[in-house]
């Protein structure tokens, strides 16, 4: 939760339903962030919403009569009671990124679920994108799996990255298959380090084949490459894309300071926008 | 008197009618238990497993016979798990040429008798040739009412959109055609008047192979789309007016018809046009802002031409959104994002 709390009413609300966490944001009409929160989504999710709403709004230190337009957004973005709006992350995330980083050509959003790349033109807009498609192979909820395979923490894998050396390929990437194969390479002894880093080129080479389909022809290399989404914090997995996409500096993927609030972001600042147009 | 069933859009239905038969299309559409996978394999179009298993469950009406029209591999195994689904059934073949070339209309005129043959046989009575122009008759009358309303569809004018149409292609090749053309008079009768159009979305083209649930369609307008024509095996180009010149033998016309009748993906089109230029005509003369393929899964002869397809459209300033489908509900729920999302890149408002 994070705030500023000299912000003036009224305020644009955006929430952000994913399947591990819910993410709301308030911006001014300046479109400048006022505060926001993350809270886990669980099983209940309008408790999950109230939730992330109230933290906003108690560290914005204003009351819901300030919320002068809500745009959800995310899978149970259909689900939010009192919405103005509910837009699909894809334009969000594209929202949010073309507000903190722009210039991106190919945003890459990594959550829970479901992972996207999204080829953006002038001004942030969406000119094509592509999402995996039916299952959770390179998600978060397979490095989840794959964490507590390992008995570590998620937060952790990053870290754990940092001191491998690269030897290790795994050969699943089903999150079924794949946890069989951690559980086999841990019993036969290999280094955890190894394993994260093997999981996390996996995930990169998954992502990769994603951003070819929205840059036909293009060299992936020349693109200004960002990433969003809860795994944009592991670093781990932000070096392997870099790799895979050309690069020896893991800084060529850029990241924003909060990567998995990005679609909250944009959804409250499509909300702005939306009050702007028809005041 | 029992049906024959069928199961491609290139089946002659006035060659059906003309024997006194209703002809029944057997659509994808069904709640029986998929157990098709007993008699085909895993990776073979859904479209055609959906089909065995309206078989394997009964899920039909009582079938004088059935024409296969081996048009792709899978409809030629099709004919094979159908066999073995219900060895007791009469099947009848109709070859279609791949291409509209140099002796294509005599082959195709030469597969309508094998099939004029085999009908008679079944109908116990020979199939004159005036019975076949007035089939073609109906025939025509059916595609232009379809035609008539798939312009009220595309102006928004057709209460239920194009969710409704789609009902009206189904009604099309499951009843009887004259019971067809009422009911899609009927259906024209509730058109809103010209001034009074539906609201309408971001307009659409969509283009594949088998598509017959109108849920589909209601999900692309509940996502902000408006279908404003489409290139489906279970849409327009189910049924293709014949036109039988008078004077014309109704064979050689229909052969010459069924040849010029908007092509899919496992027709080689006559001249220089390819499928991936006719696409992309028909969805600049709609006046689409992007367009959909919606593509049933395992489907190589459509997935191999999306390539040209895609560079045609990236040609022509259309963007291109591909799903593919398993004509099951389910598959249709996975997309919704992604249909929402393309409508909002072309600028449906976010």
């Amino acid at each position: 939760m994070s705030a500023n709390p000299g912000a003036a009413a009224p305020l644009y609300l955006g929430l952000d339903l994913g399947s591990l966490s819910c993410d709301a944001v308030l911006v001014d009409d300046a479109g400048r962030v006022a505060a926001s929160a993350v809270v886990p989504t669980g099983a209940r999710h309008a408790a999950a919403m109230e939730r992330a709403r109230c933290e906003a709004l108690g560290a914005a230190g204003v009351g819901p009569e300030a919320i002068a337009a809500t745009v959800s957004t995310g899978y149970g973005r259909e689900r939010v009671e009192g919405r103005t709006a509910a837009v699909t992350e894809i334009t969000c995330h594209a929202r949010g990124i073309a507000a903190l980083l722009p210039g991106t050509d190919v945003l890459v959003d990594i959550g829970g679920q479901d992972s996207k790349a999204m080829r953006l033109g002038p001004g942030g807009r969406v000119v094509e994108f592509a999402m995996n498609d039916k299952c959770a192979a390179g998600t978060g909820r397979f490095l989840d799996a794959m964490a507590r395979a390992m008995e570590v923490r998620v937060e952790d894998l990053g870290a754990l990255d940092a001191t491998a050396t690269g030897g290790l390929t795994l050969s699943s990437m089903c999150t079924v298959f794949a946890e069989s194969e951690v559980v086999s390479l841990i019993a036969d002894g290999a280094d955890v380090h190894e394993i994260v880093r093997g999981l996390h080129r996996a995930v990169a080479a998954r992502t990769v084949a994603l951003v070819r389909r929205v840059a036909p022809g293009e060299d992936l290399a020349a693109l200004r490459v960002a990433m969003s989404g809860g795994v944009a914090r592991n670093a781990g997995v932000v070096r392997a894309l870099a790799e895979a996409l050309g690069h020896a500096d893991a800084s060529a993927v850029s990241v924003p300071p909060a990567p998995d609030t990005v679609g909250a972001l944009g959804a409250a600042l499509i909300a702005r926008d939306r009050c702007r147009r028809s005041p | 008197m029992p049906e024959p069933a069928l199961g491609c859009a290139y089946t002659p239905l006035p060659l059906v009618a003309a024997a006194g038969f209703r002809a029944v299309r057997v659509l994808p559409v069904t709640e029986a238990p998929e157990r098709a996978g007993s008699l085909l394999h895993d990776n073979l179009c859904p479209h055609v497993k959906r089909v065995v298993d309206r078989a394997l469950a009964g899920d039909l009406p009582d079938l004088a016979g059935v024409v296969i029209v081996p048009a792709c591999d899978a409809m030629r195994r099709l004919g094979d798990a159908w066999y073995a689904a219900r060895p007791s059934d009469r099947i009848a073949t109709f070859d279609l040429p791949a291409s509209g070339g140099e002796g294509a209309a005599d082959r195709l005129e030469g597969s309508l008798a094998r099939l004029r043959d085999v009908l008679a046989g079944w109908s116990g009575r020979p199939i004159a040739d005036e019975a076949i122009r007035d089939a073609a008759r109906a025939y025509d009358a059916l595609a232009d009412a379809l035609a008539g309303l798939g312009a009220l569809a595309a102006a928004g004018r057709l209460p239920g959109g194009r969710a409704r149409l789609q009902e009206a292609f189904a009604a099309s090749v499951t009843l009887r055609q004259a019971e067809a053309v009422a009911a899609l008079r009927a259906m024209a009768d509730d058109a809103l008047p010209g001034d009074a159009g539906g609201p309408r979305g971001v307009p659409l083209f969509v283009f594949g192979n088998v598509l017959p649930l109108p849920e589909a369609f209601r999900l692309i307008e509940d996502c902000g789309g408006h279908v404003v024509d489409d290139d489906l095996c279970t849409g327009s180009r189910q049924i293709a007016p014949l036109r039988l010149a008078d004077g014309e033998d109704p064979l050689r016309g229909m052969a010459r018809s069924l040849l010029s009748r908007p092509p899919c993906a496992r027709t080689i089109p006559s001249g220089s046009r390819s499928i991936a230029n006719l696409i992309v005509d028909r969805a600049r003369a709609c006046g689409a802002r992007g367009v959909v393929a919606h593509v049933a899964k395992f489907c190589d002869p459509y997935l191999a031409r999306i390539p040209a397809i895609r560079k045609g459209l990236v040609s022509a300033g259309l963007p291109l959104l591909v799903l593919e489908g398993d004509c099951t509900q389910r598959s249709l729920g996975q997309q919704r994002t992604r249909i929402e999302a393309f409508v909002e890149m072309l600028g449906g408002e976010p």
